[in-house]
This record gives structure tokens, sequence and C-alpha cells, in this order.
């Protein structure tokens, strides 16, 4: 029996409803989960007697606006007061599907179910008022926090109307509203959580602490691969504050201490031998050099129009390499971690939370749902925090100390520890005709694969996200995009707009090069490029619309270029 | 260990650390005031900015012994109701994304806004140079130090 049933997570909800009767409590199911359970509830929604209207927010807040964007999803269809709008953060659960907060996809992934919660909500609130006064549900409205009936000029708040809706059963086919009428969605709404950043009491990751806890940083090895061969920790045990230290992988030993400068001044004078592995002589030189062998290598279609081969002209040729990136968050990494028995609680910034329970589960040798993870704000994510080490870590040292710590990166641990945005080398060929206009344009894309790495295998030999990320967006008639996709023992990871980044910065910077060539300015050069109404017809026919996974308006993307460049 | 009196925020507070300890962990371990952040370590990014007799002070890189007759002014006591001309103005553009960088630069404006009452947008991106925004919020920044710079108030 998990020790934080679902019982236990209605019932602690209940609780943080400030001690008052729980209104009601909807889980909405938008679809069929797993086989074996029916249902998956996405969502939920409290209203309290005291018109306290709270919307549970379960994606991690990290800057992008979800803890206001999402609630006015709900709200919206609730026909809610938006002053009374409080939110509550998920931690990692069942009731909600895949929490990760990534893509860009927060909004888009939520919007049908706090749409639908919402609305099945309000329906609920209208046939309470109906039952309670007699009259018939349609001549009742639902309008800002209450429900009325004109006829007989009665209004019921939602809090008022709480405690009965909660009795009535669950809609499933409820309506939903016209957008036209909408009156919070697509309106400028201040951001709820401003006022907390601007006077230091917003609680981040870094800032949440438990009584007792301990701080705790870890020394890595400094070679990826490598292990702790031996250490002796004399030096940092008299440093004062400093409890314990102990290996907690073998690649990592972790000091801890009852303040983060004491946890460090511990780990500055620990003294360890690594024993360094394999890598021990990877550099950023044999890196580079390992990409212009794979340059060498025959590479996989990305996308492919005309015959670049039958194009005649100036040959224009260039190079671009691209080094690993940290995603570098000013939250450095963190997370507090108390394990006890059988049992873990997480407290952690992170993307992921539902990862988060399940890597610390393993880590730890815990069932999941012996896992609670509580999500934190995020002092920002970049991808960065798509990545569970943190919490793992801090998992590990309080299973290691039997009490409650936060794990602490500082940035150096940062730039030396990331799972970075993956080095690649760009080359790329052009022919222009006389008048220095590209009849024919190759780009190959050599690099590692940062799905390959992480256990998802290439699809027809390209990394998944390139279909979606490696776009081209000027309509040249002869084209050819390749990918040789490389193997790197450096851990990598997503980080903002992942392929596209780099694919943008090698083809934009080699349009520059090619309209130095023809001695013509840059902006006009690519404005010249840009489609034309018949261009963008054969563009789509020739299967732009599936390479460009976010398409691109022709027209628009030309006036953003002339304003840029006014 | 170094039994040190600090004045921060107004009040008398005795801490007991070893005395190279930075400002910003007596701050943040000690004093539970959070609101000043860690992010570099290194003076490098002004998320741990403090004021120090009223001087812009990067916490992270200040020993606290070097600290203990001078008034020490954090993002908690800026103002005794969160209605510091910037704070308001903060609001009112809608500066913060993640936020994390915000309590140093709001920190950092007060420091200029106190020498510089008017300062021209040159004067403003020079100075708010030294405090790093990793969600680029740059703009909005400099909109709000105009704002709470010109007396504009809430929105």
């Amino acid at each position: 029996m998990s020790p934080f049933s679902r019982r236990d997570f209605l019932t602690a909800g209940v609780a943080a409803g400030a001690g008052l009767v729980i209104g009601f409590y909807l889980p909405h199911r938008s679809r069929a989960g797993p086989p074996g359970e029916a249902f998956s509830p996405n969502a939920y929604l409290k209203i309290t007697p005291d018109d306290k209207v709270t919307i549970v927010v379960a994606r991690s807040e990290m800057g992008q606006g979800v803890r206001t964007s999402l609630p006015m999803i709900l709200a919206e269809e609730l026909e809610a007061d938006w002053k009374q709008i409080q939110i509550e953060q998920a931690g990692a659960s069942t009731l909600f599907g895949d929490q990760t907060t990534g893509g860009s996809a927060s909004v888009r992934t939520t919007w049908d179910p706090m749409r639908k919660a919402g609305a099945a909500a309000r329906e609920m609130l209208i046939s309470a008022a109906a039952l309670e006064w007699g009259v018939a549900r349609t001549s009742c409205k639902a309008e800002n926090g209450a429900v009325l009936h004109r006829e007989s000029n009665r209004r019921a708040t939602y809090g008022e109307l709480a405690n009965q809706a909660a009795n009535l059963p669950v809609p499933t086919d409820v309506p939903l509203k016209q957008a036209k009428d909408y009156k919070i969605v697509g309106k400028p709404i201040p951001r709820l959580d401003t006022p907390a950043k601007v006077n230091g009491t917003a609680e981040y990751g870094i800032d949440f602490r438990l009584p007792e806890m301990k701080y705790a940083v870890l020394a890595r090895c400094p070679v990826i691969g490598g292990k702790v061969a031996s250490f002796d920790d004399q030096e940092s045990k008299k440093v004062a504050g400093v409890s314990y230290v102990g290996k907690i992988t073998d690649a990592s030993i972790a000091v801890v201490a009852d303040s983060v400068w004491s946890a460090l001044e511990g780990r500055r004078v620990l003294q360890i031998s690594w024993d360094e592995g394999p890598n021990r002589d990877l550099n950023t030189a044999a890196i580079m050099e390992s990409l212009r062998q794979g340059a060498l290598k025959k590479g996989v279609p990305l996308y492919s129009t005309g015959d670049v081969w039958k194009a005649r002209g100036r040959r224009l040729e260039a190079a671009y390499e691209l080094p690993f990136m940290a995603h570098a968050p000013m939250e450095p990494g963190n997370a507090t971690a108390h394990c006890q028995g059988s049992k873990c609680e997480i407290w952690a910034p992170t993307q992921v939370p539902q990862d988060v329970r399940d890597s610390v589960a393993q880590a730890i040798g815990l069932d999941p749902d012996h896992v609670k993870v509580n999500v934190q704000l995020i002092g920002g994510g970049f991808g960065r925090r798509l990545e569970h080490d943190y919490a793992v870590e801090a998992a590990q040292v309080s299973n290691a100390i039997h009490g409650p710590v936060k794990v602490i990166w500082t940035r150096e641990d940062d730039m030396r520890n990331s799972m970075y945005r993956p080095v690649s080398l760009h080359k790329l060929s052009a022919s222009l005709d006389a008048s220095g206009w590209p009849v024919g344009l190759t780009h190959r894309i050599i690099g590692p694969s940062i799905n390959g790495q992480k256990g998802s295998p290439p699809v027809n030999g390209v990394d998944g996200d390139f279909p979606d990320e490696a776009s081209f967006i000027y309509p040249i008639p002869n084209v050819s995009l390749e990918s040789v996709t490389t193997e790197t023992p450096v851990p990598l990871g997503w980080m903002r707009s992942v392929y596209a980044l780099q694919m943008g910065f090698a083809s934009e910077s080699f349009i520059d090069e090619m309209a130095e060539a023809a001695k013509k300015d840059p902006l006009q050069y690519r404005l010249h490029l840009l489609a034309k109404d018949e261009d963008i017809k054969r563009s789509k026919e020739a299967g732009f619309d599936f390479h460009l996974s976010k398409p691109v308006d022709f027209h628009e993307l030309r006036m953003v270029l002339t304003q840029l460049g006014a | 260990m170094a039994d040190i009196t600090l004045r921060v925020n107004g009040s008398e507070r005795k801490v007991s650390v070893a005395p190279d300890t930075p400002l910003l962990w007596v701050l943040r371990d000690t004093l539970q005031l959070t609101g000043t952040k860690y992010a570099c370590g290194a003076g490098l990014c002004g998320a741990c900015t403090v004021h120090v007799d009223g001087a812009s002070t990067r916490s992270c890189s200040t020993p606290v012994s070097q600290v203990a007759a001078k008034s020490i002014t954090t993002i908690e006591g800026l103002s005794p109701n969160s209605q510091h001309p910037l704070q308001v103005a903060w609001i009112a553009e809608e500066v913060p994304q993640c936020g994390y960088c915000q309590s140093g630069q709001i920190m950092a404006a007060a420091a200029l806004l106190a020498k510089t009452p008017n300062p021209t947008e040159e004067q403003i991106t020079r100075f708010m140079s030294a405090n790093l925004c990793r969600c680029g919020t740059y703009e909005r920044i400099r909109r709000a130090i105009q704002r709470a710079a010109t007396g504009s108030g809430a929105r």
C-alpha cells in the first residue's frame, strides 16, 4: 500500500483548503487510460464555501507563465471571477497524464482538459442552483463566479453551491464556449506570480527548506565516465559544520554540512584520487576531428528538391563548428530530499516530475508509489531540468545520512556536468548564378544524436527531432539537406529549440556569406530569396509543409525581416 | 567561527559563522532571507546584489566580516510594503519571467536611482549591464526603471 495513495492526495487537498469543508472535487476524465485502468483523470478544481476557487496547475512554472495561463483556460469555461482564483501546483501524479513541461507545449496539451474541466464544473453548479431553487436549469446562467436566475432575481455564489454541486454526477459531454464569448482567454491578464517575484517572497527550489535540513555539494569525477579510486576526508571533517563525507555513487562523493558555505569549504579540501577511465584523453580537438571524419561519410537525406548536382555556377563553400553548450539557468541545479525507510519525498524544480519519481525510486530501490515529488518554482529551465540527476543525487545523499538534505550545484558544477546541447559541424555549399542568386545549396549536419544517446533509436538513420527542426525556408530550386550521426561519450540534452538553433545559425550565416559574395545587402538578399506566391505553392507541393514543423507564413516573415531592417 | 553583529534591513542580527563566509550565505542560510539569490558565486551575474551602506554590492563575493559595522539592505527590506517605486514599476511592466535574477536587478536599479534619479537610457544600460537575465527581460527592465524614474507609478 502506497504511503501516498490517491485518497491521501485528496485528503491533503482538503486540508490545504484552510481547514474548510471541501466543496467539491472534480476529477475530469477526457480519455481512456491504459488497459485495466478505465479512465485517467487529468485535472481538477476545488471550490470551497468561502468562494475560493483553486485551480491545479499540472505543468512546471519556469517563467513561461503556466501558473497564470493554464488557470485562465479553466476559469474561462467555469465563468469564474478571476479575482477569486488561487492556484495549486501539482506534484508528480497519476491524475494528469504526462506532466512533462517542454517543447512549448503546456497550453496546447492542457487546453482541452482544462476547458472541459471548467465547463463540467460550471454545468454542475448551474444544476445545483436549479435544484435548490426548483427552477428549470435552462433558466439559470453562470456568470462571474455565481449562478443567476433572472426571473426570480436570485443569485448564489459558487461557494454557496459547492457542497450541493459535489453530490451531482460529473457530466461527460458539456458545451464549450465560443471564442467570441471569451472574457479571460486572449485578454492581457497580469501574471499571478509577479508580485512575489519583485519582493523576494517567491520560493524557488533552492530557497525551500525543511526543519533539520542539511546542505550537500558533490565532488564529481572531472573526466566523463571516471570513478573514485580513493579519498581522504580528514581535512574536510575539520571544517566547522561538516557532518558527513561519503561516496554516493562510483563517480561522486558528497560533503554534507549545516550550511552551503561549510559544505563548499569541506569539498574544497577533500583529497580525491580519480580513476579517470576510458575518456581520460578526450578533448575538444579530438571531438571536432571526429566530426570532420564523420563529414567524409555518406549522409542520410533530410530533405531534397531538384538536383543539386546539376546546379551550375560559382561555387561557394563554408563550414561552421558549434560547441557543446550548457543551459546555464540562473537558478543552479538543486533538489531537496527526505528519505525515511521505505518512502522518500522530493522537492525539486523540475520539468519532469514523473521521471524524477521513477528515477529516484529506481536509484534507491523503492516502489515509485512510495516516492512523492513536489514541483517547485523553477529559476530557468531551458531543457536542463528535463533531466532528473539533481533529484536522484539528493535522494541518494538523504538515504546515506538518514535525514533531510538539499543538494546544490555550484555554477562550476553546472558548466562541467551538464547534459549539453550537442556539438555539430555544418558543411554548406552553394552554386550562385551570374547575378549572385543561389541555384543550388547543400547543407550537411554532422554531429551526435541526443535521442540516440538517450536510447531512442534513430528513425531511418536520423535523430527523430531532425525532420521537425532542420528547417530551411528559402525556396532555392536545387537543395539537399543531409545528416551524418556521430557518437560521443559526452552527455547530451535537449536545449531550447534543440537542433533548430544550430541549423539556423549555420544556414543564416551562410546566407550572409552568399550575399557578401554577390555584393548584395544581406537583408535585401533574403527578401529577394523569400518566396513569391507561386513559390509557396511549389514548395508546398514539394513537401515543404512536412519539412517545416511550424510552417512559415512567408508574407509574415518578409514583414518581420523588413521591420527588423528598418 | 566568530560572533558577528550585522545590521540587516534595519534590525541587528547576531550570527556565529566563519568570518570569511560570503554575506550571501549568511543572508540565505543563517538569516533565512532567501530573496537574495545564488547564481554564479563569483560576482559575475548580479543575482546576489544587495545594498551595503546604500551601494550596490555583490553579496556572493563579500566576506561577512567586511560588512559587520555597515548597514545591509536586501530585497526583503527595500520597502516596508513592497511598494518601492521600482517594485510598482516592475509589476506594471510585467518584467519577470522566471524571476530568479529580479531581486538583484531591482536592488541594482534602486542603487542607480538613489544616485541618479533621472538616468538616461545610456546610463541605465551601462549600469544594469552587470546584471544578467537568462530569460532576456532587459527591455522590460529598462522600461520599468524609466517608469519608476519618471514617477509614472502603476499601470
